[in-house]
């Protein structure tokens, strides 16, 4: 006689074997319904003319899909999106390896600064948005002034209304914001790298500069795809803190629109009065966002999931 | 004697009081506040719901409540507000489940809009049974539509220049009534080293539109607009670009980085006395005071381009009907309510705690600001625009366009062709 059978169906479904089924079913049960159904809706209203209120206007997606081929705004929301990630990739991979393999010496502080270099990250973008328009304002602001304190009065701007410097700017509080993110997976990252195969190299008469190229940062591939897979995701979809820095329409005139306040300000419009809002529109710029970065990403991860199957081998 | 029983409700009743404070307390924490004044004694009140849009109002319009409710013992008004950038998803909601308030509140414009556009209407006629005589000919036009009466508007909010009279002071001057003075006017400040002589909250459409359309007006003066509306005038004429262009004239004189600057640090800078001319409704005072209590202001209308050719612009707060989705008793007791909304008594308690009257027999007001407003409307005043529907898209035009107006990107003449290009005389 069997000592347990129980589940044992015709089918061959066994609940012995799939018993994380009931620990996962509550967040499978949650992601669904806030996650996966909403995607799936966003699909299917994406096809319609429909301004997020009242009942469903006549199928027109051939319209929405044309109508965000041809819009300028959607365009140049995706190129300025495009430059913030080129920027933060480039900062990441740069500023933000440095000082990981700063901290990574250890040391007294070490501790410290990677609190004080995390701590952006887990602020509220809401409130350090406000902070840094404050510190940004060309009248009540404190950067100006502090710039002309130390002798750097050549360097002051205004900040957020020049067309030149107000992309430049968001650039600059983002990567300060997403520093502490991939200073923290490099780190973890540096810490995987064996002490022995970088002693072997400068043993072998192998510089700093050369066993870094050579032995660490090959040994950071891991690391390089998760922090520029996150960021491409992160980057495309950012809207807090670039909605508060450059509001609705992205000022000066679009200069700081990315897409994703793009299509919150097409999804809900732009404040009071306005009878604008176009939700199935938003949709289809948000359903052609998910797809973009869905290809994107899984190129992404082929890519760089080759080359750490290659630093592997 | 004392009859146990009563002792027993009324322990009970305060079971109830502090009950209710308790739902209160929370409801009021979930940004909806919520209040309803019973009137003791009464077996046969009827009780009716009504929907407000500004929760800061929660005291005065309980007061304005109890008032009519004092006229009216056999009514019970259940008042609830939500934030106004809510209010139109939460009634639009609404009137697609068929559970409105039974007093219907709705945004200005939308009785014209909903009453074209025909079919079953969320409110019902009120001819016959609501008093607008007493209204002014702008409220009148929001709440009569074709000859068919829908309701009355709380109150009427107005726009034009906020003045800091401290930095007026200082500097020597008076506020500008005609184009000219507006820009010599903002010189002088600006010699005078005020750091903003005319401030703008450029970061979002609203600041730009109200100037826009304010000294756009200014041009048209009231028949113009309405000639703009019928299709006979055009917004991209040469006398009304130029409204635009001094628009783009006066862009020495706003506050740096102006592009950028959002509403509240805006009025931070105008209260703060560092800046002397700003944008401003009515209701934009409590604001002011907020940022600075001692702060010494004044209101006057938008300068217009010759001598008295001063104008405002006047908007409303909401309308209010009868909800068509209501049992018949309850529409009768929301038709009382209109109709004593629309009188004189109710319109003085507005004008001396709410904002604005909406009756012609109302000017004087406890507020000094108010009565500024009252006397700045005389010069002419003009709907807001977004809230006709025949210049409703020029909030698009502006959101869209603002911007390329102060970076160079569109001229004057094409901000206007565009915001020509979005009139629609038919008001469909």
């Amino acid at each position: 006689m069997p000592a347990d059978n129980r589940g044992n169906s015709e089918s061959g479904w066994r609940f012995p074997e799939v018993p994380y089924f009931w620990f996962i079913l509550p967040g499978l049960l949650a992601y669904s319904i806030l996650f996966i159904w909403p995607t799936i809706r966003s699909f299917y209203l994406s096809l319609y003319d429909w301004s997020g209120r009242g009942p469903l206007g006549p199928i027109v997606w051939e319209q929405n899909f044309r109508n965000i081929v041809h819009s300028d705004k959607f365009w140049q929301a995706a190129g300025n999106s495009f430059k913030l990630f080129i920027f933060i990739f480039i900062f990441q991979n740069t500023i933000s390896l440095g000082l990981a393999l700063l901290l990574n010496r250890g040391g007294a502080s070490t501790h410290f600064f990677r609190v004080i270099i995390f701590l952006p990250q887990i602020m509220s973008a809401v409130a350090t948005g406000i902070i840094w328009i404050l510190m940004l304002d060309p009248i009540i602001g404190a950067i100006n002034p502090f710039l002309a304190d130390i002798g750097l009065e050549s360097f002051q701007r205004q900040w957020q209304s020049d067309p030149a410097w107000a992309l430049r700017t968001v650039m600059i509080v983002m990567a300060w914001q997403w520093n502490g993110m991939a200073v923290i997976l490099y780190l973890a990252g540096l810490q995987n790298v064996p002490e022995d195969l970088r002693h072997a190299a400068m043993i072998d008469g192998a510089g700093r500069f050369r066993t870094f190229k050579d032995i660490t940062f090959p040994m950071l591939a891991p690391a390089f795809t998760i922090v520029t897979v996150l960021s491409f995701i992160l980057i495309f979809r950012a809207f807090d803190l670039i909605y508060i820095l450059g509001g609705p329409a992205g000022v000066p005139d679009g200069a700081t629109l990315v897409l994703g306040v793009l299509i919150y300000s097409d999804a809900f419009g732009q404040g009071a009065f306005n009878s604008q809002a176009r939700f199935s529109f938003a949709m289809a710029e948000g359903v052609t966002l998910f797809i973009f970065l869905a290809a994107i990403s899984g190129l992404l991860i082929w890519l760089l999931g080759r080359r750490e199957a290659a630093v592997k081998t | 004697m004392t009859d146990i029983s009563s002792l027993a409700r009324n322990r009970t009743d305060r079971r109830s009081l502090l009950k209710a404070g308790g739902a209160l307390a929370a409801t009021g924490a979930l940004t909806t506040f919520t209040f309803g004044i019973r009137t003791a004694g009464a077996q046969d009140t009827v009780s009716v719901t009504m929907w407000g849009n500004h929760p800061e109002w929660a005291e005065p319009m309980q007061n304005l409540i109890a008032a009519f409710q004092d006229a009216n013992p056999g009514i019970e008004i259940e008042f609830s507000a939500s934030p106004g950038d809510q209010y139109a998803a939460k009634l639009e909601t609404a009137i697609q489940g068929g559970e409105t308030s039974d007093i219907f509140g709705d945004q200005e414009g939308g009785f014209i809009v909903r009453a074209r556009a025909g079919g079953d209407l969320p409110m019902i006629d009120l001819t016959g049974k609501v008093d607008v005589s007493n209204l002014t000919d702008a409220a009148r036009g929001q709440v009569e539509v074709d000859g068919v009466v829908y309701g009355a508007p709380l109150a009427a909010y107005t726009v034009g220049l906020a003045i800091n009279n401290t930095v007026f002071a200082d500097a020597g001057l008076t506020p500008p009534t005609t184009w000219d003075e507006l820009t010599s006017t903002a010189q002088a400040l600006k010699d005078a080293g005020v750091a903003a002589p005319i401030v703008l909250g450029g970061k979002d459409w609203v600041h730009p539109y109200f100037m826009y359309i304010g000294l756009s007006s200014t041009v048209l003066r009231p028949e113009g607009v309405q000639a703009v509306r019928e299709g006979t005038r055009a917004l991209n004429e040469p006398e009304v670009v130029e409204a635009t262009q001094l628009l783009l004239d006066l862009m020495p004189f706003y506050n740096v980085g102006f592009e950028a600057t959002d509403y509240t640090t805006a009025k931070a800078i105008f209260a703060n006395n560092q800046g002397a001319m700003m944008v401003a409704g009515t209701a934009d005072f409590t604001g002011y005071y907020q940022v600075n209590p001692d702060a010494d202001l004044s209101f006057v209308a938008w300068p217009g381009p010759v001598a008295d050719s001063t104008i405002t612009t006047t908007g409303f707060e909401l309308l209010y009907g009868a909800s068509a989705f209501s049992d018949p008793e309850k529409q009768d007791a929301a038709a009382v309510f209109v109709n004593w909304l629309a009188g004189d008594e109710a319109q003085q308690i507005v004008m001396d705690t709410i904002s604005l009257s909406v009756s012609k027999n109302i000017t004087e007001s406890t507020d000094p600001i108010r009565t500024q407003t009252a006397v700045a409307i005389q010069g002419g005043d003009v709907p807001v625009w977004y809230a006709v529907p025949e210049l409703n898209g020029s909030v698009t035009v502006t959101q869209d366009n603002h911007g390329g107006l102060w970076t160079g990107r569109i001229t004057a003449q094409e901000f206007a062709d565009l915001q020509q290009a979005a009139v629609n005389p038919s008001g469909a």
